[in-house]
């Protein structure tokens, strides 16, 4: 085995490790998700936060099966239309955003 | 990530110190693992690990979106960098597409403008206070406490100083005082000294009076032995 499949192999294991920690707290509650889906000051569900979870979850997996399709090795790029689908998911997010803090500076 | 091993020294020596980096590396992973789990005693008595509890919160204690966001994308990139380098014949790292970069970016960006747009409300970054936080209120408090603490011993110092100015004033005082008092008898007895040397100056006028009156005196029974003298002469002429 050579020195570079060892580190291949350690870097790989980490990474997987790393993951899978995170996502263990996740589960076990040590790492906090309140107010994940609601508008800081706000009890509401965000329906931006919403939209913009599953726009990740599912360019997350696209790209994912697209990487374990792949056999040369080559990183497959990203397709115009999620970039698209991307930047506007995020202009929503960070308009809503900006929305709810004006309304709560006006209230003030 | 090819590594020629070649024959010879220059080969042995690259393959050792390749695997002493191999060693490190998994002992850096291996630690990091571990602090995060919070292994007891893993790198001595009082370390706290590494504290991923708020890997997700911002200012508020409250998880953000944009956070989580960046943490999938960030784990799926870096997952499918490796992934792709070991299907890779030469075992090389693939070139990153400029799609993948701009995805990033558009993740990036987002987070740092809604972290810009959270601080701006200074209002909503204070930390909640009852629901979910119970940890922090603690935390908080005990802080509250220590600080409560050091500023009451900082005023009992403070107060400790104040009454040793207040004495050591009191004894600045007294001094100022005895001081006056000895110029005061420091002051009579100039007075009297100088009573005396009148006194003595009056005795010294005094004898120098009687000293020219016995001079006079003196001149004036020279005279008049002198006439008597002549009288006797003139008397025994005759």
């Amino acid at each position: 085995m050579t020195v570079a499949h060892i580190l291949h192999l350690e870097v790989v294991a980490f990474l997987y490790a790393l993951a899978a920690t995170v996502f263990v707290q996740v589960l076990v509650g040590r790492i906090k998700f309140d107010g994940l889906f609601s508008q800081k000051g706000a009890s509401q569900t965000s329906p931006g936060r919403i939209q913009l979870l599953l726009a990740t979850l599912a360019a997350s997996a696209s790209y994912l099966g697209q990487v374990a399709n792949s056999t040369d090795g080559k990183m497959p790029n990203v397709d115009a239309n999620w970039l698209y689908l991307f930047g506007g998911s995020s202009s929503i997010y960070a308009l809503e955003k900006a929305w709810a803090a004006w309304k709560a500076r006006k209230k003030s | 990530m090819a590594l020629v091993l070649d024959s010879g020294m220059g080969g042995l020596v690259m393959s050792i110190c390749g695997y002493i980096l191999c060693g490190f590396l998994a002992l850096l992973a291996i630690t990091i693992i571990a602090l995060i789990w919070g292994v007891p005693g893993f790198w001595g008595k009082n370390n706290k690990g590494i504290d991923l509890s708020h890997l997700l919160n911002e200012a508020n204690g409250q998880a953000s979106m944009s956070r989580f966001q960046l943490l999938i994308f960030t784990f799926v990139i870096a997952i499918s960098l490796f992934e792709l380098a070991e299907k890779n014949p030469k075992m090389e790292f693939p070139d990153i597409p400029q799609g993948v970069l701009t995805l990033l970016g558009i993740s990036a960006s987002t987070y740092a403008v809604g972290k810009g747009i959270s601080y701006s409300q200074p209002d909503l970054i204070k930390p909640k206070g009852t629901d979910g936080s119970s940890d922090e209120a603690k935390a908080a408090a005990g802080l509250a406490a220590v600080q409560a603490s050091a500023a009451q011993q900082a005023a009992d110092a403070a107060q400790a100083a104040v009454s040793l100015v207040a004495a050591h004033a009191a004894t600045a005082q007294q001094a100022v005082m005895q001081s006056a008092q000895s110029a005061a008898v420091v002051q009579q007895a100039a007075d009297a000294a100088q009573a005396a040397v009148d006194q003595i100056a009056g005795h010294v006028a005094t004898v120098k009076m009687a000293v020219e009156q016995t001079a006079q005196s003196a001149a004036a029974a020279q005279q008049a032995a002198d006439r008597a003298a002549g009288a006797g002469g003139a008397a025994n002429g005759d």
